[in-house]
């Protein structure tokens, strides 16, 4: 079984980032699984950053401790990584430049620069030096290396360049050749893609056939709409970066309204600034999605780093009493599906649906599948048109039994619609009198249920063990993975994990949980926010296992922390 | 009540206006313009904000949008992206235009988008019972400011046309042929067109009357040798405040494309008309992950 860790470290601007999406591209090639986590401070140059991979034969979503081979970059690599390779390892670095001067027998000292110097006459090659001897030590197909070199760079001497820096540095290598590994190119092994979290929500609005976004930059979400951006023309869609996330929020709202499928994209702090609009779409039924993706907080926080602390921000933002949806993936193939999803829900109830994804799963790149373009067909409550014109009179906010009154946009028919976040009659105009007040209120308040009834709630490990662990969002396959290596230990846990988080499915929640008499709720943030909600809804009581560093949770440390609390 | 027509609501009388106020002048104008020019209402689109001068969509026989007090100008832009066949006009007051919404003021001229604005300016905030807004003058005493306001007054035209807005005008409640007018050659404008339109607050501000603003206004195009293309001088009128105060097409320059006549994606057809994304564009974006 191949399961191997690398970790690309170096400063920001020695493009480390490139290499890495060049190695774990390569790797998908060859036929591997790959996981990769990018750990970088909040700055456009300097700091040290570093780049992780997990390569295995078999699908891999979580994260280890150790490396079996680091190359660094930089000094701080040397100095701070090295403590994570394993004392079999291999550490790859160029003494001479860094002038690192280590004594380490782990190390193989490459002249890196000078290979640079000698094929592209620019120390910028030094990187793709650095990938061409790594490849060699993994026992890489070259190939897969140079061949994305002509891929990328439209300038055949810029490719000229780096492969031949690559395929020096790989030269040089001889003798380490496959010594970590090795990764022969699997034969008829199936095409998979390689992407990150902003990339799969991304392409997941695209497939639900979003048509407008618009957003004010924040980290980590920002490369949700850049990625959208690159391809706006070819897919027929409009992005805008807005003057603040306010704007972002209405200008999709306003979209949305006039009958094209609208989002926006934020972070804790800037959809903290749609709270008011979130509350807009809940009383004027305009479907909006938001993607937040969560970083530290509160405040300005950790801009750069990762947590799941605005659960409880996102079940409850907005004031007055409203239905709303709230899902969070737990990885890029979840990422897809759960945004092409969040645009039926919002659509079809006419509510604000928040898509909770984080800086983990929106800067770590995943191997996943083909997507199934038939897993999410397209769920509308607009009314044809057809429809449209053969009604005798038409009430945008009509009383129903399921709440959903019939939707339409402004110029689809001779019938007109007004839109309004004031209470209102059926017709959309104002209405202050108690009956109709009462009947609104009620009409959307009927949507909840429904929607909470379709929920799904996952479950792993052993469902009649003593002890359950709950989670939501990103930590799901970590711990999915820590509940599994328990396992071969003889620790039986029950793992329930959601995605589907609010309405709170306290039904399936009940069910999935009522063999287990002790609950652990493990969660990216300090005070149990889905242990909250869950209490809220069930009365059960939970043991948190928190995190709130900023970091991801890793398999190593959730085995030994559980292993802990249940003995 | 006399013939009823097209942009009429016929059933419903009442309004939450109060009797004599400056907002049935300018519903009246509003719905003149669109007759005139033969608008249909299903392809019009009237929005607005919160407030007394923001319920105008609620009065008037079309489509329309009362959003988030502030918030109208960006969703006029969503809507006009998603749709650039409807004609788009918003209504709001003066708090809610320059104040809660400046931001979304000054980038939506920067932008150019497709719709006209026409703030109610009665120089109050009326429907929060008479506090300050970013037009009162210097002095004017409120519950709030009891001291009397002693920040300066905004002034719309001017800031819009120091933003290169291509259509600034000025009109006034009691004037609504006037008014009408302006609107037309608003909304033909191709780009964004903005009215401001001086309006007495009969409940809540007792300074700035029906008789204060018809003893001092003046029409700037009365003057056979006012230009309307000349920007300075256009400023140099939208400042002007006092004894006399300044009506009329300010500025326009009828050159130049709106905000989306440059997105090539909606060049043959609006968004809301463009068929879902293929399977086949799906399975390409997936191959440049592979």
């Amino acid at each position: 079984m191949t399961d191997i860790s690398i970790r690309l470290a170096g400063a920001a601007g020695q493009g480390l980032q490139s290499a890495g999406k060049l190695l774990g591209k390569a790797c998908v090639r060859a036929g591997y699984h790959v996981f990769a986590v990018q750990d970088s401070m909040s700055r456009i140059r300097g700091g040290h950053n570093f780049f992780q991979f997990r390569i295995c034969d078999t699908p891999v979503w979580a994260m280890k401790k150790q490396v079996d081979l680091l190359v660094t970059l930089d000094r701080e690599g040397v100095e701070s990584d090295i403590s994570e390779l394993k004392f079999d390892g291999i550490a790859i670095l160029d003494n001479a430049t860094l002038k690192a001067d280590i004594q380490d027998s782990r190390v193989i000292d490459v002249p890196l620069r000078q290979i640079a110097m000698d094929t592209g006459k620019k120390p910028i090659f030094s990187t793709s030096a650095a990938m061409g001897f790594t490849f060699s030590v993994l026992g890489l197909d070259i190939e897969l290396l140079t061949k994305q070199f002509t891929e990328r760079f439209k300038d055949e001497a810029v490719a000229k360049a780096n492969s031949d820096a690559a395929r020096e540095g790989f030269a040089k290598a001889v003798e380490h050749a496959g010594k970590v590994g090795p990764l022969p190119t699997i034969a008829n092994a199936p095409k998979r893609l390689f992407l990150n979290g902003n990339e799969a929500a991304a392409l997941g609005a695209i497939s639900a056939n979003m048509k407008f976004i618009s957003c004010y930059p924040m980290s980590p979400s920002t490369g949700i709409i850049t990625y959208i951006a690159g391809k706006e023309a070819e897919c027929g869609i409009i992005t805008e970066q807005a003057e603040d996330e306010i704007a972002a929020a209405n200008q999709a709202v306003g979209a949305s309204m006039a009958g094209v499928r609208a989002m926006t994209a934020s972070s804790g702090g800037g959809m903290a600034l749609m709270s008011e609009t979130i509350s807009l779409c809940g009383v004027a039924e305009v479907p909006l999605v938001i993607v937040n993706c969560q970083r530290g907080g509160p405040g300005t926080g950790l801009p750069t780093r990762t947590e799941q602390s605005d659960l409880l921000f996102s079940t409850f933002t907005g004031h007055g009493d409203f239905p709303r949806a709230v899902l969070a993936p737990t990885n890029a193939e979840e990422a897809f599906y759960l945004t092409a999803k969040a645009f039926n829900i919002a659509d079809r109830y006419q509510i604000p649906v928040i898509v909770l994804s984080d800086q983990h799963i929106a800067d770590s790149f995943f191997t996943v599948d083909p997507y199934n373009l038939d897993k999410v067909p397209t769920e509308t409550s607009v009314v044809s048109t057809k429809t449209l014109e053969q009604m005798a009179e038409y009430k945008r906010y009509a009383i129903t039994d399921s709440g959903i009154s019939p939707r339409s946009y402004p110029g689809q028919s001779k019938h007109l619609m007004l839109t309004d976040s004031h209470e209102h009659y059926e017709t959309g105009h104002i209405a202050d009198d108690p009956v109709t007040r009462n009947a609104m209120v009620e009409k959307r308040g009927r949507k909840t249920a429904k929607l909470s009834a379709s929920y799904t709630v996952q479950q792993n490990g052993s469902a009649e063990a003593e002890t359950a662990v709950i989670s939501w969002g990103s930590t799901g396959d970590t711990l999915k993975e820590a509940v599994s290596l328990l396992k071969n230990k003889g620790v039986h846990l029950n793992h329930v994990h959601l995605t589907e988080v609010w309405p709170f499915p306290t039904r399936q929640f009940e069910q999935a949980v009522e063999k287990s008499s002790r609950l652990i709720a493990v969660e990216g943030n300090a005070t149990g926010q889905l242990a909250a909600i869950a209490t809220q809804h069930t009365g059960k009581k939970f043991e948190l296992l928190p995190k709130y560093d900023g970091r991801p949770f890793i398999v190593e440390d959730l085995v030994d922390a559980l292993q802990e609390v249940v003995k | 009540m006399s013939e009823c027509k097209s942009f009429d609501i016929c059933s419903v009388a009442e309004t939450a206006w109060c009797p004599g106020c400056g907002d049935f002048g300018i519903l009246a104008a509003v719905k003149d313009a669109l007759e005139t020019m033969g608008k249909q209402p299903h392809e019009v689109l009237m929005m607005a904000g919160i407030g007394q001068a923001a319920k105008l969509p609620q009065y008037i026989t079309a489509n329309g949008y009362c959003g988030l007090h502030g918030r109208a100008l960006p969703a006029a832009t969503g809507a006009k992206l998603a749709n650039d066949d409807l004609t788009i006009i918003l209504n709001s007051g003066d708090g809610d235009s320059y104040g809660e919404g400046g931001n979304h003021f000054l980038h939506t001229v920067r932008r150019d988008i497709d719709v006209t604005l026409i703030v109610h300016n009665n120089q109050i905030y009326g429907l929060t019972q008479g506090q300050a807004s970013p037009t009162s003058d210097i002095g004017l005493q409120t519950k709030l400011q009891p001291r009397g306001v002693i920040s300066y007054p905004l002034k719309g035209p001017a800031l819009a046309l120091m933003l290169g807005c291509r259509f600034v005008a000025r009109s006034f409640s009691g004037d609504q042929k006037h008014l009408s007018g302006l609107i037309q050659q608003a909304v033909q404008h191709r780009g964004f067109s903005f009215i401001e339109v001086l309006q007495p607050c009969v409940s809540m501000n007792k300074v700035n009357t029906f008789k204060w603003y018809k003893d001092r206004i003046f029409n700037v195009n009365d003057d056979p040798n006012y230009v309307t293309n000349d920007r300075v001088k256009a400023i140099e009128a939208a400042f002007a405040w006092g004894d006399k105060i300044p009506t009329g097409l300010f500025f326009h320059d009828p050159k130049g494309d709106a905000f989306h006549d440059r997105i090539p994606q909606i060049k043959t057809e609006p968004l809301v008309k463009q068929a879902p994304i293929s399977h086949t564009k799906m399975n390409d974006l997936f191959a440049k992950h592979m």
